[in-house]
């Protein structure tokens, strides 16, 4: 199985593990407020689902209404289309292209433009400056980022996916050769999903931000869309630094899933921990410390990899 | 394997198309962030017949390098225009026959290029690793003065973004750079 | 020129001189975890406020309420006997309460969701002793990485001079480090900006729940100073119209991505201002 008959695999997994993503946080949420925790957190999501299918779109006066419906398109198709290079099971991709990678990485970043013609759509000041904010965050995380995907595809002298995962098999993950590279690309997935310390441009000090004048059908997808890019964002990390299927005693199938759901539960378990950074402090912090420690990360890698011939 | 040529071709066509069309509407619309995304819609129509040509590289990375300039270009231009949500009917021409008679000119030197240039066909297998065929065939062994020129250019953005600066690190930090926290406007203690 | 009924930015001269668009954009009177009723007309240009203009008419109470968070100071006021223990289990409440909003507006929702669980255990009667202990654990939350405070240091700082000028009175005051009085705690920095705000509602809710274990039944002295959650009652001013003044001097001049930290940092309490007869 490979190419298009894993294209049904891929939407049901992602669909999956959207509707884990966020039962899971609201299973903090619940803990957190001292709530009894019951099967019941399973419903929250779908009932919320339905809820909003239930209700009216907004509008405002004036809006770019062209922007706003394709920005919460793209935040939600972004995110599909970049996972088609993640492996779904040993040597099963939607398309294991040669420059994989880069894909995945050039593809999130339309995001950029998802949120910001989200935020501008609407013709109101506080999505506006959502909007603005995710553009700012991106100048943060997007460098660090892109170094650390360099860093692997160093590591494994090659932009495929496959390739990436072939070289972990029996040795050392990525994750141990470059601990630095893993722990920035965490934070940069989490900031690319603008997820729990980095939700910026829909910050609780902004009304809601980009999502303040979205309604109905229109905050369902961008909602989940959101979510898929955290879900995708786990799920990358699988291959790039976790081994991907390698693992003793079970099949490869469920190691990628095994792996996929703690590091998603890593991911959504920041939210109910840290408070959210503020973007003009951060900024400072990613140029400063993250960009030359990735570098840094880099140097070391390639070290490496020369001296292994 | 002719239908597969064939559908490839149709393709790239329409993608080609796609790429012209939206370069068009760019100088048609009001608004300067539709201009931009019109623009970057046009590039991303381009990074598609590159993919098409097997330059899957290029593509991807001119993807995500024409997505972050344009979000920039809009940001900026959101900032320095008046009416940038193109509420109002606003030209986004200037200086029309200066620029009519530039770009007719651009236009028969890039045609005449295209007609005229003896393109070599190869009939050769395609390269295992195409992106590493094009870094070789376009730099050989001139890799390393590629990567100075990079570094460089990276040098002198940041010297210029050191110079432009309104506050540098001495006026954060102090003249030693002796304070643990930078002082910030705003930002007391 | 109105395209679309609504009117283009008019431009006006910015900090530095040069001409810039002015926006008006209100904050309130609904939001989530923001003071009801409350409206702040911001004046903005790019992201700078400029001016504001204070509105708490919306919702302003027909008759004459109390203050839910003020209730066990006014019946002491009025003559009524109330066990000491019993206001100071109010006061903790009423902190934790702002406390909570506070932390929902700096992005810590799994904090907000805590300080709102046991301001409800507070009032609803939760043994002291325990919620000691649970407020414990919150602070080592709210302290962990030091985020938070990375967060909120600096964010609206008031002068201790010029607290004592604007009269400001209760935790915003002790936390500019202008208040005499009870000893100060040791977590206060008295550096007046948010971040010695929420240090000061945590030291002071731990207070008012260890006077609380102690309490016994002894009851409110009905003469003297009457100190509220937000300052001191009585006067001829509500203490939030204080901190409303405190908010309007320290909103100036700052980024629109701080006016919810600082507004929050002090916040004030539409409903006292309707109490003391304004509004």
């Amino acid at each position: 199985m490979s190419g298009v008959t894993a294209i049904p695999v891929l939407l049901i997994g992602l669909a999956v593990l959207v509707w884990f993503a966020a039962s899971l946080s609201s299973v903090f949420g619940a803990m957190l407020a001292g709530r009894p925790v019951g099967l019941t957190e399973l419903a929250v999501p779908g009932r919320g689902a339905l809820r909003l299918l239930l209700k009216e779109r907004s509008s405002t006066p004036m809006p770019d209404a062209l922007l706003w419906r394709l920005g919460v398109v793209l935040v939600f198709t972004v995110p599909v289309l970049a996972a088609v290079v993640i492996p779904l099971a040993p040597g099963v991709a939607v398309a294991d292209l040669p420059v994989g990678i880069v894909w995945w990485t050039a593809l999130m970043a339309l995001l950029w433009v998802g949120v910001f013609m989200v935020g501008w759509g609407p013709n109101s000041a506080y999505p506006m400056v959502g909007g603005y904010r995710f553009i700012a965050q991106a100048l943060a995380y997007e460098m660090p980022l892109a170094i650390v995907v360099i860093t692997v595809g160093l590591l494994a002298g090659s932009l495929r996916v496959s390739d990436i995962v072939a070289g972990q098999e029996g040795g050392l993950w990525y994750a141990l050769w470059a601990p630095a590279a893993f722990f920035v690309y965490l934070m940069s997935a989490t900031a690319q999903a603008f997820w729990g310390p980095f939700a910026t441009p829909i910050a609780s000090d902004l009304a809601g931000g980009v999502r303040a004048e979205l309604g109905g059908v229109d905050r369902l997808v961008f909602t989940v869309g959101r979510y898929a890019a955290l879900v995708v964002a786990a799920a990358f990390a699988v291959p790039l630094f976790l081994g991907g299927h390698h693992g003793p005693l079970l099949p490869g199938w469920l190691w990628i899933i095994v792996k996929t759901l703690l590091v998603l539960a890593l991911l959504v378990s920041a939210r109910w921990i840290w408070p959210r950074l503020r973007l003009d402090r951060f900024e400072e912090f990613a140029w400063v410390v993250l960009i030359p420690l990735t570098l840094v990360q880099l140097f070391v890698v390639g070290a490496i990899v020369l001296l292994r011939g | 394997m002719t239908a597969a040529v064939n559908s490839a071709d149709a393709l790239f066509l329409i993608f080609a198309a796609l790429a012209v069309w939206t370069g068009w509407r760019v100088f048609r619309t009001d608004s300067m962030v539709r201009a931009a995304f019109l623009l970057l819609a046009s590039f991303l129509a381009v990074a598609a017949t590159v993919t098409l040509m097997a330059s899957q590289f290029v593509g991807a990375i001119m993807i995500l390098m024409m997505t972050g300039e344009m979000v920039l270009m809009a940001v900026f231009m959101v900032m320095f225009m008046m009416n940038p949500g193109g509420l109002m009917p606003m030209q986004m021409v200037h200086q029309q026959r200066f620029a009519l008679i530039v770009s007719v000119l651009v236009f028969i030197a890039l045609t005449a290029m295209i007609l005229l240039v003896d393109w070599q066909v190869h009939t050769t297998q395609m390269p295992e690793d195409v992106t590493y065929a094009i870094g070789e065939g376009m730099m050989q062994e001139k890799m390393l003065v590629f990567l100075a020129a990079g570094v460089a250019l990276l040098a002198c953005m940041i010297a210029s973004l050191a110079l432009a600066l309104h506050r540098g690190r001495y006026d954060r930090y102090g003249d030693r750079l002796e304070r643990s926290r930078p002082v910030d406007p705003g930002w007391p203690g | 020129m109105q395209p679309g009924g609504l009117p283009l930015a008019a431009r006006a001269e910015d900090r530095d001189g040069l001409p810039l668009d002015v926006l008006y954009v209100p904050l309130g009177p609904v939001l989530s975890a923001w003071p009801a009723g409350l409206t702040l007309q911001l004046t903005l240009q790019g992201d700078v406020i400029q001016d504001l203009q204070v509105d708490t008419r919306h919702f302003a109470a027909k008759d004459s309420v109390r203050a839910f968070w003020n209730v066990p100071w006014h019946r002491a006021l009025a003559g009524d006997e109330v066990p000491v223990a019993e206001a100071a289990r109010h006061r903790a409440a009423a902190h934790l309460d702002s406390l909570a909003r506070f932390l929902y507006v700096a992005g810590d929702e799994g904090g907000a969701l805590i300080a709102a669980r046991l301001r409800d255990e507070a009032l609803a009667g939760q043994t002291a002793d325990r919620l000691l202990q649970q407020v414990a654990t919150l602070e080592r939350r709210l302290v962990r990485g030091r985020l938070l405070d990375r967060v909120t240091r600096g964010v609206g700082r008031i002068e201790p001079q010029r607290a004592v000028e604007i009269e400001l009175s209760g935790p915003a005051l002790r936390a500019s480090n202008g208040g005499g009085g009870r000893p100060r705690p040791a977590t206060a920095l008295g550096e007046g900006d948010a971040r010695s705000r929420w240090h000061q509602w945590l030291a002071e809710t731990k207070q008012a729940l260890q006077q609380a274990a102690d309490g016994g039944s002894a009851t409110m002295s009905t003469k003297g100073r009457f100190e509220g959650p937000r300052g001191v009652l009585g006067q001829h001013t509500a203490p939030s119209r204080a901190l409303l003044g405190a908010i309007c001097e320290t909103l100036v001049g700052q980024e629109l991505a701080v006016a919810r930290l600082i507004v929050a940092s002090f916040d004030p309490d539409v409903a006292e201002l309707d109490e003391a007869g304004e509004g």
